[in-house]
């Protein structure tokens, strides 16, 4: 459910951000204090105001990582039928090397954000999940497609630290902050 | 023959009005050309007379009958039938008034060949929903009974004579014992001895139950079971005066 | 009012017409009865093949077609580790990972039919909650469990499919080692075979899915997650329920098929109908004017003929009635996921009761307006 207030925040939030990037400031982060509803626990998801410098795509992030390495990934929400999850802070990014459905020219598709045509190896090697944990390390309760207002096809940036679970097959960041283009949102 | 004048306020006999029209006429329209059957036609009928309309073929008589027995409304001009001006009812209050108030006997019975005769006779009782079924059946006996054919109450119209068959006819117009009776061509379709039958049937109803009966006929024989015939021509109404009244001579 | 037995004795006056209509009219509500049981039956099975909380994990890309599908093996001990409010039983989580194949297998009397196979391990029965063994035992490697309506979907007698009788597959000879009932779904029609036999058979390496059983369906997400978060695996998590809504859907068009089919002749009788009736009504203009005469109003003689059409029409919806309970009731059907029988529920009686209902008033309306129109003196006279 989106109330009136977390409407009024996330708007808010919308604005700073933009307010903050025409100004050139660096680095300024807020807590988006969201939560979910009625749940106890504290959500651990701040709202990035700028692309980090740091941030890498998900290829390279692919090629590099290792458990523990804190990290930022740049990708598009997408790669999969359907990438975003129900009930849980969680996505799948994909390298923007791929080309999704909405790419190759398929208008009628039902899912453009999906890469139906491309390699599947090559795609296997350009996506990575993405997980925010709340306080007690569990996976955070939070449909990201109300709050913050994800959508299939977003360009995003996340900030973390690469799983424990995490291989060099299967890359999962668990991140704490989230930076999407203003455009998108 | 003299133009027959009606009279204002009462009828020659000197009875109650029973049947007025005044200045009735009909008109139908047959593709781009209009017929008209009836013109300024005026008519009286006393209260329990029984009169017989003559007249050559497509002359009128059935557009007339029709517009007394409520089945027809005139074009123009009045028509009264026992002070209700039926030229002024709509097609479901005519079909209300014929209910009550107007049996019809047709040259062809038309009787309706899948119900028996005591069936036949009900079918206008079942239309007063105040009667009982016992009181039906008892107002059905005493139809059939009247025109003598209590024990043909089961048969159907095929197993009926014409005669008989006519019969059961004039019991269905009057089970529900109306003011008027309205007869086309009644003994047309029947033997001598049947259409005798139905003339007395008739005479009897106008005479001992005061019933008002216009007669349709083509027969002079039948005509004379009527206290009174006219005739249609050309849209009026003539009657005729006998030729054999022997002229005054000298006073 | 006229009474009904007016309507009644018009009916039998021409015995002739009277069987063309009730024979007419129970046509149209035969089909629309078989064409509702056919749908329903269709749609039953497949949403009764499905439960909500059930999660199937399938390869991503074959969301459509548990036979297309390919999982990796250990998916099943990673769902297992990796999903949370997995059901269990005795210590033993409902994960079941499943082979389903589709191919034929060849009775000793030398018939060969194509069958639904499924290569199972126990825990199936974990997942699988409606799956009851009827007769015999859970087959061990050489042997095969009977869906109870598989001989249907084979179009062999329940004999050659009892236990004790060998069937023949990929040139290995498999005794039927018991009869199991899941009411109402898909899996009866099956073959459930070892999965090892199958896979070997088949020279598979892969599963065709994963099927967890989850404490509530509300915990479909926490499967969602483990396919989002295990993206090596290249699975999609579905609720069973949706996947067999998604295939009820995929049969759609047959099912506009039926109904459109069935409506195109209701539509042809209707035509032809009208015609018949005006002809009867026609030939009775006379009769009508008379009742008219004698004092009845037109909607009163209306009533009456529609009541007269309607009476046929009704008895050929019960005629249609027997008919259905001769020929239809309890018929089993075959289609491409297995068995299902056709029965005659509430619903469908009532939309050929409609039917039946319908045909009569439509068929009866534009007849009696004309032969009602002629004016009264005219049809007098005729
Ligand atoms: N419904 C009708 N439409 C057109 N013309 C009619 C109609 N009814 C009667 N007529 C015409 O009116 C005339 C009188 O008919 P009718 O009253 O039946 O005569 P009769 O009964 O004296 O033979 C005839 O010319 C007939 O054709
Ligand atoms: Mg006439």
């Amino acid at each position: 459910m989106i109330t009136k207030n977390t409407l009024f925040n996330v708007t808010t939030f919308i604005l700073v951000s933009l307010f903050l990037t025409a100004c050139g400031k660096q680095e300024e982060s807020t807590n988006a204090g969201l939560q979910n509803n009625g749940a106890e626990e504290t959500a651990t998801l701040i709202r990035l105001a700028t692309v980090p410098s740091s941030a890498i795509s998900v290829g390279q992030a692919r090629k590099t990582a290792h458990p523990g390495q804190k990290i930022a990934v740049s990708g598009q929400i997408g790669g999969t039928r359907s990438p975003i999850a129900e009930e849980y802070a969680s996505f799948v990014i994909t390298d923007s090397v791929i080309l999704f459905c909405n790419e190759i020219g398929d208008e009628g598709c039902e899912t453009p954000w999906d890469a139906c045509c491309e390699d599947a190896d090559k795609l296997a090697e350009h996506r990575a999940s993405v997980l925010f944990l709340n306080d007690n390390g569990q996976p955070l309760n939070l449909n990201m497609k109300q709050q913050p207002g994800l959508s299939e096809l977003d360009y995003v940036t996340v900030t973390g630290i690469v799983a424990p679970g995490s291989t060099p097959d299967n890359l999962i960041i668990h991140a704490n902050g989230l930076y999407t283009e203003p455009t998108k949102l | 023959m003299t133009v027959f004048n009606p009279p204002t306020s009462s009828d020659p006999h000197g009875k109650e009005v029973f049947i007025r029209c005044r200045n009735v006429s009909k008109s139908y329209r047959k593709g781009k050309t209009i017929v008209t059957p009836l013109e300024a036609l005026d008519l009286d009928v006393g209260r329990g007379e029984f009169l017989a309309l003559m007249g050559p073929s497509g002359s009128g008589k059935t557009t007339l009958l029709n517009l007394i027995a409520g089945i027809d409304s005139p074009t123009t001009g009045e028509l009264w039938v026992d002070k209700q001006n039926l030229a002024s009812l709509k097609r479901g209050q005519l079909t209300a008034w014929r209910a009550k108030h107007c049996g019809y006997i047709f040259q062809l019975y038309h009787l309706v060949p899948i119900l028996t005769a005591f069936e036949n006779v009900e079918l206008p009782l079942l239309l007063d929903r105040s009667l009982s079924r016992k009181e039906r059946h008892s107002k059905v006996a005493a139809a059939l009974d009247l025109v003598g054919l209590a024990n043909r109450a089961d048969h159907r119209p095929t197993e009926l004579s014409g005669g008989q068959e006519q019969r059961v006819a004039i019991a269905r117009a009057i089970v529900t014992n109306p003011g008027l009776l309205v007869a086309d061509e009644p003994t047309g379709d029947l033997d001598r001895k049947s259409a005798t039958q139905v003339l007395d049937l008739l005479r009897e109803f106008s005479s001992e139950y005061r019933k008002t009966i216009v007669m349709v006929t083509h027969d002079a024989v039948a005509a004379n079971a009527a206290q009174r015939t006219l005739h249609l021509e050309k849209g009026q109404l003539v009657e005729q005066v006998q030729i054999t009244t022997s002229e005054p001579t000298e006073v | 009012m006229l009474p009904i037995s007016y309507a009644i004795r018009n009916l039998l006056r021409d015995p002739g017409r009277l069987l063309q209509k009730v024979g007419g009219a129970g046509i149209v509500v035969f089909l629309v009865f078989a064409a509702g049981a056919f749908n329903q039956g269709m749609h039953r099975i497949l949403s009764a093949s499905g439960s909500p909380q059930n999660v199937i994990l399938l390869g991503a890309g074959s969301e459509e077609s548990v036979e297309r599908s390919e999982v990796p093996i250990q998916a099943e001990t990673l769902a297992a580790a990796g999903i949370q409010d997995i059901t269990t039983r005795l210590g033993v989580s409902a994960v079941s990972g499943e082979v389903h194949y589709m191919a034929e297998v060849i009775f000793p009397t030398g018939h060969k039919a194509q069958a639904l196979l499924r290569g199972v391990t126990p825990t199936a029965f974990e997942v699988h909650r409606s799956v009851r063994i009827l007769k015999g035992k859970y087959p061990k490697p050489g042997e095969v469990l009977v869906g109870k309506l598989a001989h249907h979907n084979l179009g062999v007698s329940a004999e050659m499919l009892s236990p004790g009788q060998t069937i023949k597959f990929e040139g290995q000879s498999f005794t039927v080692a018991g009869i199991f009932t899941a009411p109402g779904t898909v899996m009866e029609s099956e073959l459930w075979f070892d999965r090892n036999d199958l896979m070997t058979l088949t020279q598979r390496e892969q599963l065709s899915c994963v099927v967890v059983r989850l404490e509530s369906p509300e915990s479909y997400a926490s499967a969602d997650l483990f396919s989002k978060q295990r993206l090596d695996l290249e699975l999609s998590a579905i609720r069973e329920s949706d996947y067999y809504a998604k295939l009820s859907a995929f049969y759609a068009p047959i099912r506009t098929m039926t109904w459109l089919t069935a409506a195109l002749i209701a539509a042809g009788a209707i035509f032809g109908g009208l015609n018949m009736q005006y002809a009867a009504f026609a030939s009775r203009i006379r009769e009508l004017a008379t009742l008219q005469a004698i004092g009845y109003s037109r909607p009163a003689i209306y009533l009456s003929l529609v009541e007269e059409s309607l009476l046929a029409t009704l008895l050929g919806t019960l005629l249609a009635v027997a008919m259905v309970l001769i020929f239809l009731e309890g018929q089993t059907l075959n289609f491409s996921m297995g068995v299902f029988r056709l029965t005659l529920s509430g619903e469908i009686a009532l939309a050929g009761l409609l039917t039946g209902l319908l045909l009569g008033i439509i068929g009866s309306i534009t007849p009696a307006i004309r032969c009602l129109g002629t004016s009264l003196p005219s049809a007098l006279r005729s």
